[in-house]
C-alpha cells in the first residue's frame, strides 16, 4: 500500500528529474547556441574594429571577417567543440582547461610585453604616405588570442575565473594598442593638413590658381579611387590563404575556370593544406585550425579583394532604334542601386521620345528597376589612374616626348612621334603639347569596331556587338598593344549596329571624360613618380577604324554617298572613284567640317537634315565637342582593310580572277558577257528587257548538253531585233535550217547563238563536273566587245586550254585575244 | 592555281611567318584574313607571277599581256610593301604614291570597263598619313582586330576588364 | 608574398611568338641585337664540353676567325635574338636562312646557319662569346635579275650552291628570308625573298 502510495511521489519525483535533466540539456544547448552566436558577433565586431581606414581597406581581410563565407560542410574539427577532444572524467577536464589557459595567459603576457616595448619606439607618421599603422600585427595577435581564450568553454568555477582574468589582460592590451592608434592617426591627419595648406599655397602665386582650385575639387572625387591603386592589398591574411587566392584568381581570369571550378580547387587547397599540416603531429594547434577554419570559399569576395574589377558606369539606352539616347544612372547615399529615368529624355525635332527603359526585377524579394538596354562604360580616369600607378609606366610615357624636342630631326621616322601631328600638336595653351614637363600629357587613340560575338558557326543569328577602345600611345611600342595596356572603354550591345548618328550617344561619357582631360585636366592625388599627386591632361590624336566605323564615328556619310570622301571634296558624280588627278582635288577643312556638321544639328526638321547631308556628307559627331579634334586629319584610313583586305584582295579575286569566295561559288562556268555597243541604247523597254533576259540566260551555266531544245525555244521567244544585236555584238551568225533562206526568223538567230556557246564550252574541253571540282570562276572571261569583234573567225574561241596550273588558266583567260 | 600553291608549299620560311593555308583558292577553305594577305602579298604571289609571267614571248599578244598585268601588279606590291615598312620618311611616301598612281592608270589602261571601288580612292590618301602619323604599325587596326579576336573567346557575360589590372595591383 | 610568384606567373601568361603580327609587336624594340637574349628561351644547350668533338670544318673556321682554338664550347640548335629564333639548318630550315651584314657592304646576302658555337670570351671574363657558323649562297653568273626592276619588293635570284662556311658574330644577322626556288633561264635558281620589316633597305642606307 505504501508503494502505491510511494509511486505518485516516485512517479513525480522522477517526473522531476526527467524534467531537470531535459532542462539541463535544453539548456546546455541554449548556452552552446549563444556562446556560438556570441562568438560570431564577437568575430564581427572585431573585424568591424580593425578595418578602418587606417588599419587596411574596408574589403580587405581580416580572419574571421565578412570577406570569408561559411566554410563547407564537412569542414574541419575545430568546430567541435574542444571539449571532445579531452578525456570525460571531470577532474581530467578540469586538469586540461587549465593547463590551455595557462598555455593562452603565458602568450597573452608576452604579448603584453612586446606591446608595451613597441609602443615605447613607435614613431610618429613621418610621411603622408603612411598609411597603414605600424603595430597593425599585434592588432591580430589580440584577436587570435580572444579566439582561442573563446573556444575554451566551461561553467567550471576555476576554470572561468582564469578565463575572466586572461580576458581582462587581453583587454586591456587592446585598448592600449587602439589608443595608441588614434594618437598616430591625429598626428597624421595634422601632418595632411599642414601639407595641403603648403601645396596650394605654391600654386596660387604661379598665377594659375583657377586650374587648381577646380582640379582640387575634382581631386577630392578622386583621392579614394587613386589611392586604392597604392593601398597594399590582402593585408594581414595569412600567407597561405593569400597564395590560393591568387592561384585561384589566376585561373579564372587566364584559363577561363568557372565559378565552380573555383569552388572545386578551394575546397581541394582547404584540404590539402590540412593534410600538410597534419603530417607531423595529430592534432592541430588552435592557429591552424583559425587558418582552416578561415580558409576562402569562394571566389566572388576573393576577386573583390584583389581589387581587379574597375569602376564602371551602367548606362540605360533607349531601345528605340531610332534614338538610343543614353541615361545616367544616379545614386541615393549608401545604396548601390542604381536610378534611371523611367522614360527616355531624347527629343527628336522638338518631340519628345518618352519610350520605356526599364524593365522589373525581382532580387531578394524586392523590386528593382534595370535597364532594357543597358551600355557598360568603363572609367576611362580610372583606367589612367592604374596605369600611372603601376611602377616604371609613367616615367616611360613621359619620356615618348623626348622624340619631338630632338634638334635634329632627322627625315626618317620610327614611330608615331615621329609623324608631323604629334610633332606640332598643340595644347590648350597655345604651346607644343608635350613639352609641359610638370603635367603629364598623354595622347591617345580611339578605335570602335563592330562583331559577332557568337561564334560565326550559330547559322542564322547575327548579333553586332561594338567595342569602344583606347590605346594610349605614349607607352613604347612594344608594350602600348598589350590587351593589359589598351583600356576597353565601353560595350555597345547588340543586336544591331546603331544606325546613323544614334552611335554618338555612346560616345557621350567618353567625350566627357575627354573634355574634362583636356581643360581644365585631371589631377590624380598619387601617380608612381609623383606622391603628391599630378596634373594630367589627354587627348584623342587619332582614331582607328575601318572604313564603315570611322564614318559614322567622324560623322561623314558612307562611300556609297555622293560625297564619298571624308578628306577631299570629290563627289561620285564629278570624280568617281577612280580618279587619280590627286591635284585637282579639294581638300576638306576642320572649319567648312563643323559648319556643315553645325547645320545639320541645328536643323528643324527631317528633310531640312537630310538636305543638309546631302549637299555636304558630314553629320554630327560627338568628337566634334572637342576643341582640337579636325575630322579631316585625324580619322586614319586604315591600311589594314584598304591594302590587305581591299585593294589586294579585290586584286586578286576580281582582277586576276583567283576566286575565293565559298558562297559565291557557281557549281559551273560562267561567262561574263557584256554588251557594250550603243546601238543597245535605243532600243524600246521591251527590247531592253529581252536584252537582260539574254544576257541573263548567257551568264548562267547552261546545260546545252541536255536542255538543247528547251534553250532554243527560250532564246527563239525574244524579240527579234535582239536576237539579231547579240549575234552581231558576240560575232556569231545566224543558222538557218535552210541555207537559202533569205530572210532570217529568230529561230535562226536563236540556233546560232546556241552553238556559240556551245563552241565555247567544247573548246574548254571539260565538263560542268570538272570545272566545279576545280572550283574556278572563269569570271574574267570577260568578253570586251571591241576586242571580240575584231578577229571574227575560229581563232577567236578559246583554244584547249589545261586548267592544271596558273599559267594555263590565263591562256584560257586571254585566249580570246590570241 | 597549282603553281601559286606549289610554290607555297615549296617555300622555305620562318616559324613567325603567318602561315598560307595551301588550299587556299579551293572552296573548302573560307577567307583569308588580312595578314594572310599581306604575307601572300608581299611574299609568296611576286615570285610565282614573276615565275609565270615575266618572260615575254616575241610576237604573242596574250604574252605581252600578262607581262602588262604583271607589271601592273608588282606596282600594287611594292606600293604595299613600302607602306608597310617599319620605318617611313618622305621619300617613303612619294615611292608610295607614285607606285600607287601607276597601278591605277595601268588599270584603267588594261580594263578600260572596270569599276573603281571607294578603297581605291582612299589609298591615294594613305600618303598623307604616313606623313601625319609615321609607319603604319602605330596606326592600323591589327591591335584591335586582336583585341576582339580575344573578346570573342571569353564568354560574353560583360565583366571585361579585370585582366588589364590584375597582375600589378599586388604591390 | 604574392610578388614570389611573378617568375612563375610571367610563365604562365607569356605569349608565344606563334604569328607575324605578335612578331611586330614584340620586335619593335629590337632594333639593337642584344647578345644577352640569348636567355629568352632556353637555348637548349649542350653542356660545354672539350671541342674535340666538333667537325673539322668547324674547328678550322673557329682557328680562322679568332686565331686560336678555344678549350671548351658548346653548340646551340637555336637562338633567339630581340624575339626572333633563329635556328641550324638541320633543326629547323625555314629558320636558318637569314640575311647577313657584312661589314665591308652596304646589302645583305643570304646565307644559311649550320652551326652556332658559344664560348668564353677571352676579352671579359664572364662574357660569352657567341657565333654563327653560315654557308653564303653564291651569285649568279652574268644572269639578269627579273625581280630587278621591282626594287622595292626586295626580291633577288642567287645560285642555290652554298659557299664555305665562315664565322660570323650574331651582331651581323639582319633578319630572314624566304627561300623558294624557280627554273629560270635554264637554271634552277634560288628566289630570296627579304623579310626585313623596314622597307626598302638600300633607302634607310642612303639617308643615314
Amino acid at each position: 500500500m505504501g508503494g502505491r502510495q510511494l509511486d505518485p511521489r516516485t512517479q513525480k519525483s522522477h517526473a522531476h528529474k526527467d524534467k531537470a535533466r531535459h532542462i539541463e540539456v535544453a539548456s546546455n544547448a541554449a548556452e552552446d547556441a549563444i556562446e556560438d552566436q556570441l562568438e560570431a558577433i564577437r568575430l564581427h565586431l572585431a573585424s568591424s574594429t580593425l578595418a578602418d581606414d587606417v588599419s587596411s581597406s574596408p574589403l580587405t581581410a581580416v580572419p574571421g571577417g565578412r570577406m570569408w563565407t561559411s566554410p563547407p560542410q564537412g569542414s574541419l574539427p575545430d568546430k567541435i567543440s574542444i571539449s571532445a577532444t579531452y578525456s570525460p572524467s571531470r577532474r581530467d577536464l578540469v586538469r586540461n582547461l587549465l593547463s590551455r589557459l595557462s598555455e593562452i595567459e603565458s602568450s597573452v603576457n608576452a604579448l603584453s610585453h612586446t606591446v608595451n616595448s613597441e609602443l615605447q619606439h613607435l614613431d610618429a607618421p613621418l610621411s603622408v604616405n603612411s598609411s597603414s599603422f605600424p603595430l597593425h600585427h599585434l592588432f591580430l595577435e589580440c584577436h587570435h588570442l580572444n579566439a582561442d581564450l573563446d573556444k575554451v568553454k566551461s561553467k567550471i568555477a576555476s576554470v572561468t575565473t582564469m578565463k575572466t582574468s586572461i580576458k581582462v589582460q587581453l583587454d586591456t592590451i587592446s585598448k592600449k594598442l587602439r589608443l595608441s592608434k588614434l594618437t598616430w592617426k591625429e598626428k597624421r591627419e595634422k601632418l595632411w593638413s599642414s601639407r595641403r595648406k603648403e601645396h596650394t599655397g605654391v600654386k596660387h602665386s604661379t598665377g594659375k590658381d583657377r586650374a587648381y582650385y577646380f582640379c582640387g575639387v575634382i581631386s577630392c572625387l578622386y583621392r579614394d579611387i587613386i589611392d586604392r591603386f597604392f593601398e597594399p592589398i590582402l593585408v594581414g591574411v595569412d600567407p597561405i590563404h593569400q597564395l590560393s587566392i591568387f592561384l585561384v584568381i589566376a585561373c579564372q581570369v587566364i584559363l577561363g575556370q568557372s565559378r565552380r571550378g573555383c569552388l572545386f580547387m578551394f575546397s581541394m587547397l582547404q584540404y590539402l593544406v590540412q593534410l600538410c599540416l597534419m603530417r607531423d603531429t595529430e592534432g592541430l594547434s588552435p592557429h591552424d585550425r583559425l587558418l582552416l577554419s578561415d580558409f576562402p570559399g569562394d571566389p566572388r569576395p576573393a576577386e573583390k579583394a584583389l581589387r581587379l574589377d574597375r569602376q564602371s558606369i551602367i548606362f540605360a539606352i533607349c531601345p528605340k532604334d531610332s534614338c538610343h539616347q543614353s541615361h545616367k544612372p544616379t545614386f541615393s547615399p549608401d545604396s548601390p542601386i542604381p536610378i534611371y529615368p523611367k522614360y527616355c529624355v531624347g527629343r527628336h525635332f522638338g518631340k519628345p521620345c518618352k519610350e520605356e527603359l526599364l524593365r522589373p526585377k525581382q532580387i531578394q524579394g524586392n523590386t528593382v528597376f534595370l535597364p532594357i538596354k543597358s551600355f557598360v562604360y568603363f572609367d576611362v580616369k580610372d583606367w589612367l589612374g592604374s596605369q600611372l600607378s603601376e611602377p616604371g609606366l609613367e616615367a616611360k610615357m613621359d619620356a615618348a616626348w623626348s622624340q619631338t624636342t630632338k634638334s635634329k630631326r632627322s627625315d626618317t621616322m620610327r614611330d608615331i612621334f615621329d609623324g608631323e601631328m604629334l610633332q606640332n600638336f598643340k595644347g590648350p595653351d597655345g604651346k607644343h603639347f608635350g613639352h609641359e614637363e610638370d603635367e603629364g600629357r598623354y595622347v591617345f587613340s580611339l578605335s570602335i569596331d563592330f562583331f559577332n560575338p557568337l561564334s560565326n558557326k550559330q547559322s542564322g543569328k547575327k548579333v553586332s556587338v561594338g567595342i569602344i577602345s583606347l590605346v594610349c600611345l605614349n607607352l613604347p611600342p612594344d608594350i602600348r598593344y598589350k590587351p593589359e595596356h589598351m583600356c576597353l572603354v565601353g560595350i555597345i550591345p547588340g543586336p544591331h549596329e546603331p544606325p546613323l548618328t544614334t552611335l554618338n550617344h555612346y560616345l557621350t561619357p567618353l567625350v566627357d571624360d575627354f573634355l574634362d582631360f583636356w581643360h581644365p585636366g585631371v589631377r590624380f592625388s598619387r601617380t608612381d613618380g609623383y606622391k603628391h599627386g599630378r596634373l594630367v591632361r589627354c587627348a584623342i590624336v587619332c582614331v582607328v577604324c575601318d572604313l564603315p566605323a570611322a564614318r559614322k564615328t567622324s560623322g561623314f556619310g558612307p562611300s556609297s554617298h555622293s560625297h564619298f570622301c571624308a578628306i577631299c571634296h570629290c563627289t561620285r558624280q564629278s570624280h568617281g572613284y577612280g580618279d587619280i588627278n590627286c591635284d585637282s582635288w579639294r581638300r576638306r577643312t576642320k572649319e567648312e567640317c563643323l559648319a556643315s556638321a553645325k547645320t545639320f544639328n541645328e536643323a528643324e526638321t527631317k528633310s531640312e537634315q537630310d538636305a543638309a547631308f546631302a549637299s555636304s556628307g558630314v553629320k554630327w559627331s560627338e568628337l566634334l565637342r572637342l576643341p582640337y579634334f579636325d575630322p579631316t586629319r585625324f580619322v586614319v584610313i586604315d591600311a589594314m582593310h584598304n591594302l590587305f583586305l581591299g585593294l589586294i584582295n579585290e586584286h586578286f579575286q576580281n582582277i586576276l580572277g583567283i576566286r575565293l569566295d565559298k558562297d559565291k561559288e557557281l557549281s559551273g562556268p560562267a561567262i561574263n558577257v557584256h554588251f557594250t555597243d550603243q546601238r543597245w541604247e535605243n532600243q524600246t523597254d521591251l527590247e531592253k528587257k529581252d536584252r537582260e533576259k539574254l544576257l541573263g540566260w548567257l551568264r548562267m551555266p547552261l546545260n546545252t548538253m541536255e536542255g538543247q531544245d528547251d534553250w532554243l525555244k527560250k532564246f527563239s521567244r525574244l524579240r527579234l531585233a535582239v536576237l539579231r544585236l547579240a549575234c552581231d555584238e558576240l560575232g556569231c551568225r545566224a543558222q538557218p535550217s535552210d541555207d537559202r533562206k533569205v530572210t532570217l526568223c529568230r529561230i535562226d538567230y536563236a540556233r546560232g547563238l546556241l552553238s556559240w556557246v556551245c563552241r565555247l564550252l567544247s573548246y574548254t574541253n571539260i565538263t560542268l563536273d570538272e570545272l566545279s571540282s576545280v572550283d574556278l570562276r572563269l569570271r574574267w572571261i570577260s568578253i570586251q566587245m571591241d576586242t571580240l569583234r575584231a578577229p571574227r573567225n575560229a581563232g577567236m574561241f578559246l583554244p584547249r586550254p589545261k586548267w592544271m596550273g596558273f599559267g594555263a588558266i590565263l591562256s584560257t583567260r586571254y585566249g580570246h585575244l590570241g | 592555281m597549282d603553281g601559286i600553291r606549289g610554290d607555297i608549299v615549296n617555300t622555305l620560311r620562318p616559324s613567325w611567318l603567318t602561315s598560307v593555308p595551301p588550299e587556299f583558292g579551293s572552296a573548302s577553305y573560307g577567307k583569308l584574313k588580312a595578314d594572310q594577305w599581306r604575307v601572300l602579298g608581299t611574299t609568296f604571289l611576286p615570285v610565282s607571277l614573276v615565275r609565270l609571267w615575266s618572260v615575254v614571248e616575241v610576237g604573242n599578244p596574250r604574252s605581252e599581256r600578262c607581262r602588262q598585268i604583271l607589271d601592273v601588279t608588282m606596282s600594287l606590291l611594292s606600293a604595299v610593301a613600302i607602306a608597310c615598312s617599319r620605318v617611313t620618311s618622305k621619300k617613303h611616301a612619294e615611292l608610295y604614291s607614285s607606285n600607287m598612281h601607276s597601278y591605277l592608270s595601268g588599270l584603267k589602261g588594261l580594263f578600260p570597263e572596270y569599276s573603281f571601288r571607294p578603297n581605291h580612292h582612299m589609298a591615294l590618301h594613305l600618303r598623307d598619313y604616313l606623313l601625319l602619323y609615321g609607319p603604319v604599325h602605330s596606326w592600323w587596326t591589327f591591335p584591335f582586330e586582336r583585341l576582339i579576336g580575344i573578346l570573342q573567346r571569353i564568354s560574353t557575360n560583360y565583366k571585361i576588364g579585370r585582366f588589364s589590372n590584375f597582375f600589378y595591383s599586388s604591390i | 608574398m604574392i610578388q614570389n610568384c611573378e617568375p612563375i606567373f610571367r610563365k604562365f601568361i607569356d605569349p608565344q611568338i606563334r604569328n607575324t603580327l605578335l612578331t611586330d609587336i614584340v620586335g619593335f624594340s629590337g632594333g639593337a641585337l642584344d647578345s644577352g637574349d640569348g636567355e629568352d628561351l632556353p637555348p637548349m644547350a649542350l653542356p660545354v664540353k672539350s671541342v674535340s668533338y666538333l667537325s673539322e670544318s668547324l674547328k678550322d673556321c673557329i682557328l680562322k676567325h679568332l686565331g686560336y682554338l678555344p678549350t671548351s664550347a658548346s653548340t646551340l640548335s637555336l637562338l633567339t635574338v630581340a624575339g626572333i629564333t633563329y635556328s641550324v639548318a638541320s633543326k629547323h630550315s625555314g629558320n636558318s636562312c637569314i640575311l647577313l651584314n657584312l661589314p665591308s657592304k652596304t646589302t645583305s646576302v643570304p646565307a644559311q646557319i649550320e652551326h652556332i658555337v658559344q664560348f668564353a670570351s677571352n676579352n671579359d671574363i664572364s662574357g660569352v662569346n657567341t657565333l654563327v657558323a653560315v654557308r653564303r649562297f653564291k651569285r649568279l653568273n652574268n644572269q639578269s635579275d627579273p625581280f630587278s626592276i621591282y626594287p622595292l619588293l626586295q626580291t633577288q635570284i642567287w645560285s642555290r650552291e652554298l659557299g664555305a662556311l665562315e664565322l660570323h658574330p650574331i651582331g651581323s644577322i639582319h633578319c630572314h628570308f624566304a627561300c623558294s626556288t624557280m627554273l629560270w633561264e635554264g637554271e634552277q635558281v634560288m628566289v630570296m625573298v627579304s623579310l626585313s620589316r623596314v622597307r626598302p633597305d638600300f633607302l634607310s642606307f642612303q639617308s643615314s
